[in-house]
């Protein structure tokens, strides 16, 4: 039987390096999300059936083991989505086990749900979305409220470990002068509360990985023109830059 | 010489790589048995070694010769080939070939015309088949035509494979070998004093070849325009030092490089394939910086030097092999302005031959990795097979070769490591069907496939007994097969010694030790070994698995195992069904990995026990040549769940299908094997998507590819074992394949398309529609994937 406490429903697997956490990691792609970005590229994630197929923790937690001589320069496990806290229980009893068994951790997650907190602890490396910095416009595009995530990232902050904030950038959602102006203002804000060393901006350009994926499902692909030139995006990064925000580039 | 039309020479080497594919007749070698067939029985009071030598000066000296309007170098390697080379056959089929065991088959592949009248051709093959050589040869393959009818294992006469080492010739000049020579001569007797007379004579013969090269440059200089004149001026001066004297520019070492290939390959007509070059960067970076060349300038040299490998309309010569980079004993890179050079020319030509190989290490620099990205992914495009030099030291050293020889370590083919200039490996001297022999074992010696007796030494049982010894009764077996197979190879190998070679002897050693490369009662290189080619590994030790289970699990099934491989699992669905389900290698399973290691490991002791002609050890090479194809089509179903005929695991990976985690795992499952054991060499291909490598630009690529697939595989800090130490790759798809072949004007409108089989590189147009289909299945994309 699945039991959301022990069983996680996982719809792709693989290795990468130094992409989504330090060194060479497994990475978990998890199902089901709570939002709806358009421009998803893991939209067969979006859906939370197939309950019956989900693989038990202890199974994991013994893969995971197996793939040790893997995990060289730092590296580990990563998860990520779909969005991970949807599956929040069995996450905490698959994390707290790897902790035990000294297994780097590294999660990505829209950070959108308090469940995060209590997964905290178990997360060594913690990669956080943060879309948009202006409360209607989450909600109205990706249907997130604000006041969670940046709860979320400043608890994370004021626990010293490392945090990884990255944004999408896309063009006509974020890329304006006033969205930039409310990252920056946000960005400020973590920086005072914590240690420069191990919090980090990450600006991501759009890309259409999902696209494919959208139209296999017979889904709509709404998403006009996401790009950002290279020009724009230099111009960004400069933006940050005068206002003391080093933003990186993975 | 600085101030080459860089321009120009890249016209002219792309020019001459289109004459070349224009020639669809290969008469040459036919000439040169013919001048054997006129010449021998006057010389046949000579003591081999020195006929030999008196026979390829005939054939030098009769050989027609020309010089294209496009060539800024001398000398062809097309007299010594012949359109033999299967897989590049249109009319290629599984079914139907038969290994390459006759030395007189190669007289089908001449189209009769007007000039070789079919009478002619059959004269000098006549002749042929009554030398020592094939009627001793002929006596070795029919004393094991019942074990290797269905290739339970197979035997050749090895020829060409080896790399010699051209420095010192090209250095100071065959004169000075000759008067090396000299001095030998004077204390030696008996063959020795033989050996190193017709050695003399055999050098000489390039000295020849360059004086009639010579020539016809300045004849053809007078009719030609100031341009051309003064290239073609350039050429004879060249001609008229090099390989006689010692070359002091790149153009001149080129040039004599040529030269000294042109006279080996001759010696060895027809199909010496898979002679190799070796370290080529370390060979000419000395006289690149002499002359202050430019890497452009370098390049447009090399580009008419990469043309000279290709043979004729499908580039017949086949599994030649350069190699750049690499590291020194001490661990320091030795890439240099000439490796970059060569991959210029190599990425502006990118043609058929020869193959490129890297050499790459712990410190290998990032600059070369993000040179390689082009390769990799530019579709169509050549990729170089790549080594792991960190890993070929301690398996070579371990093998018995000196440390300060392994710098000089390069590849002779696809994938066989062998110390140029200082070591015949015999690398395809004999091959070992694992498959074929576990099929045997489990039906008491008859082939489940045509019902023949075949043999092996295993007494009778009942079927549960059968495979709860299966192990025991495999080996004892194997043991069985190893014997014959290493008579019969032996036995190939001597009857090879009645063709001597003394011109290849000279750059191997023999002016060192006086004895030809091919003498099979002394020594005449630095190192000697045998190769073993060891077919299925895996799909012996997945079927011990599926044994192992359903042994434990319904002990009353095991007659009936054993009828459904004999009747190809007919009725039997369920049963295949649950035999399939069992843990495969590939996907860092530890029963099924541990398995596939032990057998590997247990099949090279045996293979490295077995002795040459010389007392040498054999060398296991787990490699499978497309021979995974034609050796699995007489192999029947095997306990895994593999039918009848269907293809055996390739080199060291896992079975097509069996492995569906992806590459990481697969990499795990890798990495538990012996690679200390594979002194002979192994195959591995991965075929990866290239949309898992988002970087922007090709270098970028180049360095994701060092960190997701290269990394991870030879340079794992935390893998405690010998890592693997050699990887090909095809960076496609099955989909982008496809569209190729439906649409080839649009996706290669050069009409090249380069991908990989096993070692080498083909073009995938020219490939027989068995091999092109069998490419895009191997590709197995769900064993290789990376991140979703
Ligand atoms: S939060 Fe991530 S997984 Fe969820 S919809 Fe947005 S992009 Fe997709």
């Amino acid at each position: 039987m699945f039991n959301k406490k022990s069983h996680l429903l996982i719809f792709g697997k693989g290795f990468n390096y130094s992409e989504d956490g330090p060194g060479n990691r497994l990475i978990y792609h998890l199902k089901g999300c709570n939002l709806h970005c358009p421009w998803c590229s893991n939209p067969d994630g979006l859906k939370s059936e197939e309950y019956e197929k989900g693989t038990p923790v202890d199974e994991l937690l013994k893969e995971i083991l197996s793939c040790k001589p893997m995990f060289f320069d730092g590296g580990g496990v990563t998860f990520t989505g779909g969005e991970i806290l949807c599956q929040a229980d069995a996450m905490e009893n698959i994390l707290f086990q790897l902790t035990e068994n000294k297994i780097h951790t590294a999660v990505e997650t829209n950070a959108s749900l308090p469940s995060l907190k209590r997964l905290m602890p178990y997360i060594d490396y913690l990669i956080a979305d943060f879309k948009h910095p202006n409360e209607k416009k989450l909600m109205q595009v990706v249907g997130a409220s604000l006041l969670p995530i940046k709860d979320n990232l400043k608890t994370r902050v004021l626990s010293g470990k490392p945090l990884l904030v990255r944004v999408p950038l896309i063009h006509g959602f974020n890329d304006n002068d006033e969205a930039l102006e409310g990252f920056t203002e946000f960005f400020r804000e973590l920086s005072e509360l914590g240690a420069k060393d191990s919090l980090w901006f990450e600006l991501l350009k759009y890309h259409e990985y999902g696209r494919e994926k959208w139209e296999k499902e017979g889904l709509p692909y709404t998403v006009k023109n996401g790009f950002i030139s290279d020009k724009r995006y230099n111009e960004i990064m400069e933006f940050f830059r005068l206002r003391g925000i080093a933003a990186i580039n993975t | 010489m600085k101030g080459f039309d860089c321009e120009h020479i890249t016209k002219n080497a792309k020019e001459l790589f289109k004459e070349e594919r224009g020639i669809n007749r290969l008469d040459g070698w036919f000439l040169i048995r013919e001048a054997n067939m006129k010449y021998s029985p006057a010389l046949s009071d000579l003591p081999p070694e020195e006929r030999s030598a008196q026979i390829l000066k005939k054939a030098i000296l009769e050989l027609p010769l020309s010089i294209s309007d496009n060539a800024i170098f001398a000398g062809t390697q097309r007299d010594a080939f012949a359109k033999s080379y299967a897989l590049i056959n249109p009319s290629f089929k599984v079914e139907t070939f038969n290994g390459y065991c006759d030395p007189t088959a190669v007289y089908g592949d001449i189209e009769p015309n007007e000039v070789f009248t079919k009478e002619r051709i059959q004269k000098v093959c006549e002749f042929d088949k009554h030398t020592q050589y094939v009627k001793q040869l002929s006596a070795v393959y029919k004393s094991v035509e019942k074990l290797t009818g269905e290739v339970a294992f197979f035997i050749e006469q090895v020829t060409g494979h080896l790399i010699p080492d051209m420095r010192q010739a090209i250095k100071y000049g065959v004169r000075s070998l000759i008067s090396d020579i000299d001095s030998k001569i004077k204390t030696a007797n008996g063959i020795k004093k033989s050996n190193y007379s017709a050695m003399k004579t055999a050098l000489e013969c390039v000295i020849v070849l360059a004086g009639r090269y010579e020539q016809i440059a300045r004849e053809n200089a007078q009719s030609s325009c100031a341009q051309r004149k003064t290239e073609l001026l350039l050429l004879a001066d060249t001609l008229k030092k090099v390989p006689e004297n010692g070359a002091d520019t790149l153009y001149e070492a080129i040039q004599s490089f040529i030269l000294l290939w042109q006279v080996m390959c001759i010696e060895q007509a027809p199909n010496p394939f898979a002679f190799s070059v070796g370290n080529a960067d370390r060979i000419f970076e000395p006289y690149r910086a002499a002359d202050n060349l430019s890497r452009n300038e370098a390049a447009s040299l090399f580009k008419h030097f990469l043309v000279f490998f290709n043979v004729a309309d499908r580039s017949w010569a086949i599994s030649q092999n350069i190699i750049v980079s690499g590291r020194d004993i001490s661990g320091k890179d030795l890439t240099n302005e000439t490796t970059y050079a060569l991959l210029d020319a190599y990425y502006d030509m990118n043609l058929p031959q020869p193959i490129l190989s890297v050499k790459l290490h712990k410190n290998t620099p990032d600059t070369l990795y993000r040179e390689l990205g082009r390769f990799f992914f530019t579709p169509g495009c050549l990729t170089p097979s790549i080594f792991n030099d960190d890993s070929l030291y301690e398996v070579l050293h371990k093998a018995g070769v000196e440390l300060e020889d392994i710098p000089d370590a390069s590849i002779a083919g696809c994938q066989e490591p062998l110390i140029m200039g200082k070591d015949n490996g015999n690398t395809t001297n004999s091959w070992l069907n694992l498959g074929k022999i576990l099929e045997l074992t489990l039906n008491d010696g008859i082939s489940t496939v045509t019902g023949e007796k075949i043999g092996g030494v295993c007494e009778k049982t009942d079927a549960l007994s059968a495979l709860k010894n299966v192990r025991e009764r495999f080996y004892e077996n194997a043991e069985f097969f190893i014997t014959e197979m290493v008579k019969a190879a032996n036995g190939a190998s001597r009857a090879l010694s009645s063709l001597p070679v003394p011109f290849l002897s000279t750059l191997m050693g023999g002016i060192e030790t006086g004895y030809d490369v091919r003498d099979t009662k002394h020594q005449g290189t630095k190192y000697n070994g045998s190769g073993c080619l060891i077919h299925g590994n895996s799909v012996v030790s997945d079927s011990f698995i599926a044994i192992d289970r359903l042994v434990s699990e319904r002990p009353e099934d095991a007659q009936r195992l054993l009828d459904a491989l004999k009747n190809n699992f007919e009725g039997e669905k369920e049963l295949r069904e649950y035999l399939l389900q069992q843990p495969k290698y590939g996907n860092n399973i530890a029963c099924a990995d541990d398995e596939a290691s032990v057998v590997t490991d247990r099949i090279a002791d045996m293979v490295r026990n077995a002795e040459n002609y010389l007392g040498n050890p054999f060398r296991p090479d787990y490699s499978t040549p497309s021979t995974h194809l034609l050796y699995g089509y007489w192999v029947g179903a095997l306990p895994n769940g593999r039918k009848r005929r269907e293809m055996l695991n390739y080199g060291v990976d896992p079975l097509n299908g069996d492995a569906n985690q992806g590459l990481g795992f697969r990499t795990l499952s890798l990495l538990k094997l012996p690679f200390e054991k594979m002194c002979g060499g192994y195959a591995s291909h991965f075929g990866i998507d290239p949309k898992y490598f988002r970087s922007e630009t090709l270098e970028d690529k180049g360095l994701d590819f060092r960190n997701k697939v290269i990394r991870p595989l030879f340079f794992n800090p935390l893998n405690e074992r010998v890592s693997p130490f050699y990887l090909y790759v095809n960076v496609t798809t099955p989909e982008i394949l496809k569209k190729v072949l439906e649409n080839p004007s649009k996706y290669a409108p050069s009409g090249i398309y380069i991908m990989r089989i096993h070692g080498t590189f083909v073009n995938f147009l020219d490939l027989s529609p068995a091999i092109q289909q069998d490419i895009m299945k191997r590709l197995d994309p769900a064993s290789a994937s990376i991140c979703c």
